[in-house]
């Protein structure tokens, strides 16, 4: 029950739409005559929210579901046609002017008990049609015509780690976005050492498997001067590992061919 | 290469599902049957895809072989359904009226264009503005991987290691959809995904919007309902979890797909066929065909689909046939359901 409420909680926000779902209940309650509206738009709403709360079904579902996702409940509440079919049926009741008041009104509500989508600090101007980063692309782009025939492992910095699998398939991340999430608890040394400031450069060169990608104003860099730059853009460095052999067994990025790591 | 990806993308997302969904056109003309027509094609190839994904990923098949066997069946079903919309002449070509009457006044014009604006804006901040959302860095890696290593579930989405077949995730295959897209189009799976899947997605949920309210409302209150359902969007990031915010900022997801175009269609679906136990008429074998149908998407777009359409169709199965006393009705709606038991039967025993 209490973590249904801590969810229920999380899911209405500042909680003001949720007082504004809840008023056209009510008042759909009591002035709907239409069978049909009152089962979609009064009785099964209400019904979802009983058993979103009810410990039995919230201990069954939980079971169910992951505990995580179990606020997907909620979506079943049709709260925007409930919202915009309260309003639209207040604004035909009234007449001339007062038309218009409403529906200013109306929107004023709104637009204060909600927040507006594009303000989200999440959303930036998109640099290009894939919505990803130009020099995350660049650097993808860069890293694959290294070795185009096969995958490559490149370690990330975590600014980077959810775009580079949307662009490329052939590069191979050494940790993934789960060391992001606290959560899940998963721990990787080389992305550790990569976010440590200054940067562990002798976990990463030790941990590294072929390529590094290393932001240019961070400290620890000037620690990686034996190993070999592949590329460089505005904010960022790409090393490869120097004793990296490639699938022919031959070390394109060396003159020293007797180290035998692999 | 992007002109003609894009015109692919065009036929596959908009005049491909418009002319399928065509064959569930009964009365409704104008922006109705044309927003009826989209969502119940695009509806159809989802429910016609998920089994035939599903089968193709437990049998570790190529990727290159579920596009062939998909795009097979979607020209089949392309094929009937012009040959039924020939027969019944429903691809006769006549003057959209945004507003069938002259009754129409300024007031309400004026707000049918603000709506229609408003739309657009957003249609245009799906294309130009980019939300970073870290659950791309699943669905989205997903999808990329599909396309280039061409297999799937197969691949670590995260990673990129390989993996066993990871069956949870491969029971939803959404991202495999996008997948398809790209690989008929030939645009990289990233850009399918944040625009194009994303602007499709937005204009299907205000479709299924409008055809809720021009299904319960007179003429003159649906750009009401309209514009409020707008700003309700506009104005629904007040938390991270609301279907508002997955609608447009996340809309490229099937979880998204689920919130905003399945569930409220289905709502849409109900109250046409309560609708008809109202009125003592008999709901036809196509809304019943076209309900199961989107039963079956709703299991393309997560996992969690199967039990929230079940639920929804279950609380109102149970209102409508204690307030009409009509227990086939019940009925009807558990049989429609069985696809959602049947891909949760085999989430419960492979998982």
């Amino acid at each position: 029950m209490s973590e249904a409420v801590t969810l229920f909680r999380e899911y209405m926000g500042k909680g003001f739409v949720m007082i504004l779902f809840f008023i056209a209940l009510i008042y759909l309650f009591v002035s709907e005559k239409n069978k049909n509206r009152r089962i979609l738009f009064v009785y099964m709403p209400v019904t979802v929210l009983v058993i979103f709360f009810n410990p039995f079904s919230t201990g069954l579902l939980m079971r169910i579901l992951d505990s995580e996702i179990y606020y997907r409940l909620l979506w079943l509440l049709p709260m925007t046609a409930v919202l915009s079919y309260t309003v639209s049926q207040i604004y035909i009741k009234l007449q001339g002017a007062s038309r218009a008041l409403f529906l200013a009104g109306a929107a004023a509500i709104i637009m204060i008990s909600g927040s507006f989508i594009y303000m989200n600090p999440n959303y930036s101007r998109a640099e290009n049609l894939y919505h990803i980063p130009d020099e995350v692309i660049e650097i993808c782009d860069a890293l694959e015509a290294e070795d185009p025939e096969h995958e490559s492992y490149v370690a990330v910095p975590s600014e980077m780690l959810q775009y580079v699998r949307q662009y490329s398939g052939k590069l191979v991340l050494e940790y993934g976005r789960e060391v992001l999430v606290d959560r899940w608890e998963n721990y990787n040394e080389l992305y550790e050492a990569m976010e440590a400031d200054p940067m562990d450069a002798a976990t990463i060169k030790r941990e590294m498997r072929k390529f590094a990608v290393l932001p240019k104003d961070k400290a620890g860099l000037e620690n990686f001067t034996e190993m070999v730059q592949v590329y460089e853009s505005e904010h960022y460095v790409v090393y490869v590992h120097k004793y990296w052999k490639n699938y022919d067994g031959k070390f394109p990025y060396t003159e020293n061919p007797d180290y035998q790591w692999w | 290469m992007i002109f003609i990806g894009t015109i692919q993308l065009v036929i596959w997302e908009l005049i491909i599902p418009a002319m399928i969904g065509s064959v569930v056109l009964g009365k409704e003309k104008g922006l109705n049957g044309i927003c009826l027509s989209l969502t119940a094609g695009q509806i159809i190839m989802w429910a016609v895809f998920q089994p035939i994904a599903v089968i193709f990923i437990l049998r570790n098949e190529a990727f290159s072989s579920l596009v062939a066997a998909y795009a097979f069946l979607t020209a089949a079903m392309l094929i009937c359904a012009v040959i039924a919309g020939i027969k019944s002449n429903t691809f006769r070509l006549r003057r959209i009226r945004l507003f069938e009457d002259r009754e129409t006044d300024r007031m309400t014009a004026v707000l049918f264009l603000l709506s229609m604006l408003l739309l657009a804006l957003q249609v245009f901040m799906a294309v130009f503005l980019a939300y970073a959302d870290g659950d791309d860095a699943y669905y989205i890696a997903t999808s990329t991987v599909t396309n280039d290593a061409d297999t799937m579930y197969m691949k670590l989405p995260y990673t990129g290691g390989s993996t066993e077949l990871d069956v949870r995730h491969g029971l939803a295959p959404f991202p495999i959809w996008v997948s398809f897209l790209s690989r008929i189009s030939g645009i990289h799976t990233a850009i399918v995904a944040h625009v194009a899947v994303s602007a499709v997605m937005i204009i299907m949920s205000y479709g299924v919007l409008f055809l809720l309210g021009s299904s319960i409302l007179k003429k003159k209150q649906l750009p009401v309902f309209m514009l409020a359902a707008e700003l309700l969007i506009l104005f629904g990031d007040y938390s991270y979890y609301s279907v508002e915010n997955f609608m447009l900022a996340r809309s490229r997801q099937g979880k998204a797909a689920l919130g905003s175009v399945i569930i409220p269609f289905i709502i849409y679906l109900l109250y046409r066929l309560l609708e008809r136990l109202r009125l003592s008429e008999k709901a036809g074998i196509k809304e019943w065909l076209l309900l199961a149908a989107s039963v079956t998407a709703g299991c393309l777009c997560t996992t969690m689909g199967t039990l929230l359409v079940c639920l929804l169709m279950g609380i109102t199965g149970i209102f409508g046939a204690i307030m009409y006393r009509n227990f086939r009705f019940i009925t009807f709606i558990a049989v429609c359901c069985l696809p959602a038991v049947i891909f949760a039967g085999m989430y419960a025993l492979i998982v």
